[in-house]
């Protein structure tokens, strides 16, 4: 699947975010999504799948023109979209999860099913009775990730995925990405962890104040001191010294 | 008591809430100035000079500008939406019958002390309600309201139940329709200009502030509770006064002015006249009374009207009648033109398409 | 005993025909955050409807006239739900109150037209009128046949809420609305059925009850009230909640008539003032995000 953002301008309430943003994920593509708290990679998503009306610019998968349209259109399109932080639902079970998000999607088969996510996540398996409500961050992040793969998506936005996660959890999360990544799914990974981001994409984007001011290999946008002063990383010499906090 | 609250007067200073709503240049607040001055003038010929059956029905529509006003120092200005006004309004009116009625106290006293009792009656009434937000809180004023009206209803000893209280409590003075017309309108005209203080003094800024951004107010060190508090018993003071006055037209009261579909009325008359102008409320009452009492002379259909014209006004102009006037203005002024009903529709509608 | 048995049947029945009013004005609450005042309407439409349809004659007509009533006033809710309530969702309480009132208002009128300004009423079917004798104490049948359907709604609730995927998915929009559509649900959709799922209800509650009311106008305002004080004692979108809070509200009810008549009927308001001061969020709701 190929996305194509041209140009969109999202607003909240009366705050210009988002001023003129392009982007390209093409298929099988794993495209970062830098910048700072608040420099509009949350609502670039949400403009994407739909929560936002973009008051201009277009969006389109494969050419298909997705502007305007409902929020599910994308999810049916193949677009499963994963947002920060706990977002599960919290009363269901784990298996029950996990079937809402198939019926969510019933025109969509492939290979995923429930069994082949258990088979992904065993520990889910295991907690397929329990409230979801009370798993904890890393067995919600599996969950997260599992109601978006049972709709057989073709890509996935990722938004802040290693927000609030341990160390060992992030280093799982990273060997997810890359699985899913060689199943040929395209992925746009938003991230204020530059060192996750830069681990698993090839290319990225760095938006700034609503902007996109830079766009390029993620070898370039590391060794631009500048560029990395945007991102609030220190100049250090070590890239694997952790993610910067900001 | 280590720490003081700061005074309102530098927390609007630092919340930088303009000083007065009467803002723009001074030939456009003359204009606005005369504007009120000749619609007054117009009210008060005309109620002296309609026949008396309508100058009377006319003394009700003032009198009922005065709780709508009221009410929206909570509701437009304090961000409460409150169905139970009506307990108030509800208390000014039996403080004056049951006082005749008891022969306890007469007339006078009784005007100058209902609205007192309003004012002690919200104190309690407020510390309960106000420990909910939001929905909560309308839900609970609503069932306080109906509380208000069940005990009125069934304490016949007290209240007269069902039936309420009729007779001459009203002194022979004030029967002739032009003069109590008089009398409602002055008292109606000093209650609103003391409320129009009151919204735009430092503690009526506050209470703007508060509606629009609790959280940074109350880290201003601002007690945010006893700033609603006091707006709550205020409201309920000016509704009471409201309540003695609908005496004065009616000479009765009687339970369903307590109920909550009375506690509704001045909801409804705020939401068509645009709750965020301070007048808006005084276009409502008008707009609502003649809808509901010279409509119902022409069409039973009556509550058909209201009701469309209520979800007219919620569905298409959120600001009122008030607010609409305000974008015409502007857009005759060519300047912007329908900026302002823009932003103030819902800020996000996670819902998606209209 | 006897006395004891006639106040707990009356208790439960009128808990009973309390409860599936109030199950769909929480429902359409928890899973769409709209509180709806014109809730109550469907309750005095489903009312009428039966008044219209069974006519005088008791005993099967009856029946079809409640299955008509509810089936009738579901198709109304829908209709109120894409003219006038999805404009609201997610808008300030303020906006869903006055909107939804003045749907109470124009439906109210409508009403007038319909049926007039006069009482109706419709006799008990056969099979299920008159009394029996329990213990000595002669109860009412029909009370038994209120209380066999607030159970079976609650049954049949309990079902869709736990075991099936529909239920799931309201439970889902009661957990988080936004996360459901960006997973691929038409929101819209599920807030049509579900809305008319809660007229359903109120309509049926309105239907079942009209052998021992009279059904007149104004109905409509004093059932919301009823229904909005058992679903804020539950604590709003609970249906378990509602159940408890509906048997409170019957039993405040039937205990302050043995106390004091004069004051029997404040005692569900002192009820529910008491329950919103010490728990703002009802019994079994959650506090508001």
């Amino acid at each position: 699947m190929r996305l194509e953002v041209r140009d969109v301008h999202s607003y909240y309430g009366a705050s210009h975010i988002l001023q003129g943003v392009s982007l390209t994920v093409e298929p099988g593509e794993v495209v970062a999504l830098l910048g700072r708290n608040g420099a509009g990679k949350t609502t670039l998503m949400r403009s994407i799948v739909g929560l936002v009306r973009p008051r201009a610019g277009s969006v389109q998968i494969d050419g298909v023109e997705l502007t305007g349209a409902p929020t599910y259109r994308a999810a049916r399109a193949g677009l499963a979209f994963l947002p920060s932080g706990r977002r599960v639902f919290s009363s269901l079970s784990v298996a029950e999860n996990l079937e809402v998000a198939r019926r969510s999607c019933p025109r969509r088969t492939g290979s995923w099913n429930a069994e082949r996510i258990y088979g992904l996540f065993p520990k889910l398996e295991q907690l397929s009775r329990r409230t979801a409500g009370y798993l904890s961050g890393g067995e919600q992040q599996m969950l997260k990730i599992g109601r978006a793969l049972i709709t057989n998506p073709e890509m996935l936005l990722l938004d802040e995925p290693t927000e609030g996660l341990a160390p060992a959890v992030v280093d799982e999360l990273g060997e997810w990405v890359e699985m899913l990544s060689r199943e040929s799914l395209s992925i746009l990974l938003a991230e204020q962890s530059a060192t996750f981001a830069r681990a698993h994409s090839t290319r990225g984007y760095l938006l700034e104040k609503g902007r996109i001011r830079f766009e390029g290999s993620m070898e370039r946008i590391w060794d631009s001191p500048e560029l990395r002063s945007a991102l609030g990383i220190a100049a250090r010499t070590a890239p694997e010294a952790g993610p910067a906090a900001s | 008591m280590a720490r003081t609250a700061p005074n309102d007067a530098a927390v609007a200073a630092v919340l930088g809430v303009p000083a007065s709503a009467a803002t723009g240049s001074l030939a456009s607040r003359v204009g606005r100035a005369a504007a009120l001055v000749a619609f007054v003038a117009l009210v008060v010929v005309l109620g002296l000079t309609l026949a008396p059956a309508n100058a009377l029905e006319l003394q009700y529509a003032v009198s009922l500008t005065l709780f709508a006003v009221a009410t929206n120092l909570i509701l437009g200005f304090g961000g409460l939406v409150s169905f139970g006004q009506g307990i108030f309004y509800g208390v000014g009116a039996y403080t004056v019958a049951l006082g005749w009625m008891h022969q306890s106290l007469n007339f006078t006293e009784a005007m100058v002390l209902a609205p007192f009792f309003g004012a002690v009656a919200a104190i309690p009434l407020g510390m309960l309600a106000l420990r909910t937000r939001r929905l909560y809180f309308s839900l609970l004023t609503l069932t306080m309201s109906q509380l208000a009206y069940v005990i009125a209803e069934n304490q016949t000893n007290l209240t007269g139940g069902t039936n309420g209280v009729f007779g001459a409590m009203v002194p022979t003075w004030l029967l002739d329709p032009h003069t109590s017309f008089l009398f409602t309108a002055a008292i109606v005209a000093v209650a609103i200009a003391i409320l129009w203080k009151v919204v735009h003094s430092p503690f009526g800024l506050v209470l703007r502030a508060i509606r629009d951004n609790r959280e940074r107010v109350e880290a201003l060190g601002v007690n945010v509770y006893a700033h609603e508090l006091a707006a709550f018993v205020i409201s309920a003071f000016f509704c009471s006064l409201a309540g003695s006055l609908f005496v004065v037209y009616s000479q009765s009261s009687y339970p369903e002015i307590l109920n909550w579909t009375a506690s509704g009325v001045p909801v409804f008359m705020a939401v068509i006249g645009g709750m965020y102008s301070f007048f808006g409320p005084v276009v409502g009452a008008f707009v609502y009374e003649f809808a509901s009492h010279y409509l119902i002379e022409y069409t039973q259909d009556w509550q058909l009207v209201i009701g469309a014209v209520l979800l007219a006004i919620v569905l298409l102009r959120p600001d009122g009648l008030a607010g609409s006037l305000g974008s015409l203005r502007a857009w005759l002024r060519r300047r912007r033109p329908v900026e302002q009903a823009t932003v103030a529709a819902a800020p996000e509608n996670a819902e998606g398409t209209p | 005993m006897a006395r004891f048995l006639t106040e707990t049947i009356g208790t439960l029945s009128d808990a009973g025909s309390l409860f599936v009013v109030a199950a769909g004005l929480t429902l359409v609450f928890g899973a769409m955050r709209v509180i709806n005042l014109a809730h109550g309407t469907f309750y005095m439409y489903g009312a009428f409807v039966v008044t219209t349809v069974a006519g005088t004659a008791s005993g099967l007509r009856f029946w079809v006239a409640v299955v008509v009533a509810a089936l009738v006033v579901a198709v109304l809710g829908a209709i109120v739900q894409l003219g006038v309530v999805r404009f609201v969702v997610g808008k300030e309480p303020l906006t869903q109150l006055v909107a939804t009132f003045a749907v109470l208002y124009i439906l109210a009128d409508v009403a007038l037209h319909l049926w007039g300004s006069g009482a109706r009423s419709v006799s008990a079917p056969l099979g299920v009128s008159g009394t029996f004798t329990l213990a000595g104490a002669y109860l009412p049948v029909y009370d038994l046949v209120i209380i066999g359907t607030a159970v079976l709604v609650g049954l049949v609730l309990w079902l869709l809420l736990s075991h099936t995927s529909l239920g799931w998915m309201i439970r889902a929009a009661v957990d988080d609305p936004e996360l459901l559509q960006s997973g691929g649900v038409n929101l819209r959709r599920l807030h049509l059925a579900v809305f008319a799922t809660g007229a359903l209800l109120a309509a049926l509650a309105g239907a079942i009850v009209t052998p021992q009311i009279s059904v007149a106008p104004g109905m409509d305002q004093s059932i919301i009230v009823s229904s909005l004080l058992v679903v804020v004692i539950g604590g709003l979108g609970s249906v378990v909640g509602t159940a408890f809070a509906a048997l409170i509200i019957g039993i405040a009810d039937t205990v302050g008539t043995l106390v004091d008549p004069t004051w029997a009927s404040t005692f569900m308001y002192f009820a529910v003032i008491l329950v919103l001061v010490v728990r703002p969020w009802g019994l079994f709701g959650t506090p508001e995000r």
